[in-house]
């Protein structure tokens, strides 16, 4: 359950970028995985953090990672859609949408939930951390 | 601002549970709900502003209010096994939320973390 998982539509890619820029700290460290393309993008750009690879969307991409989402091995999904495109691979990411309602993975498919699902992260894990620390003493 | 919260009859029940150990979060905000999510949801005491049920364009209403900016965070808490005769309107109201940026949760762990920011 560690894995993060990031997708962006072309022209979401660089909203992406940035996002992950900002919140750099937070994915350190972290299993991220990314489609072929944004992966590719990525890693272009200044973004030096190591990202596992899956195919590129039109070439089943969505469907591996729903894959990763039924064997449980995903913790949450940043995936910035564009609203303004219909792909050609669009059951796959309705597919991918319906898995993580099913099986409850918190997902956000734009910028601004995106920016609220990480800072509430953020703070359950602080909590969960003080909250440790506090049994522990 | 209000929050819309819209939930198909799969997850009515659950929502009625999920709401009432969020009460604190939610009572000083506005809800626009569908009809028959509104029945719950009045159960628990809090302001709500109700639109049509589902399948007769209650999607479509609240996908209007998004429109006008009226709306600040949407959960839609989804039935991904059932069948809907609306599934466009379902469709237009997550793509909505994705055009004009509005925090959407479609799932309970979702909803769980966006409801934190509304205190």
């Amino acid at each position: 359950m560690s894995k993060i998982v990031v997708i962006a539509h072309d022209n979401c890619k660089p909203d992406l970028l940035d996002f992950l820029m900002e919140r750099k700290s937070w994915f350190f460290g972290r299993q991220i995985v990314a489609t072929g393309r944004t992966a590719e993008y990525l890693e272009g750009g200044k973004l030096n953090l190591p990202l596992i690879h899956v195919n590129k969307g039109s070439d089943g991409g969505y469907l591996q990672i729903v894959e990763m989402i039924k064997n449980g091995e995903v913790a949450i999904v940043f995936f910035f859609r564009d609203a303004n495109i219909v792909q050609p691979y669009h059951d796959d990411i309705c597919k991918l949408l319906n898995t993580c309602d099913l099986l409850n993975i918190p997902i956000s498919t734009n910028r601004s939930g995106s920016e609220l699902l990480i800072i509430g992260k953020i703070r359950m894990e602080a909590s969960e951390k003080i909250q440790s620390k506090f049994n522990s003493n | 601002m209000k929050i819309a919260i819209i939930a198909h009859d799969g997850t009515k029940d659950r929502l009625r549970g999920f709401l009432q150990s969020k009460i604190d979060l939610i009572k000083n905000h506005t809800i626009v709900c569908t009809k028959n999510t509104s029945k719950v949801i009045k159960q628990l005491d809090v302001k709500v502003d109700a639109v049509e049920s589902g399948p007769l364009g209650g999607d479509a209403q609240i996908a209007a209010k998004i429109v006008s900016n009226e709306i600040e965070a949407v959960l839609f808490l989804r039935d991904p096994l059932g069948k809907h005769p609306h599934e466009p309107d379902i469709n237009m109201l997550l793509r909505l939320c994705d055009v004009y940026q509005v925090p959407l949760a479609t799932n309970f762990n979702t909803a769980d973390i966006l409801l934190n920011h509304f205190k």
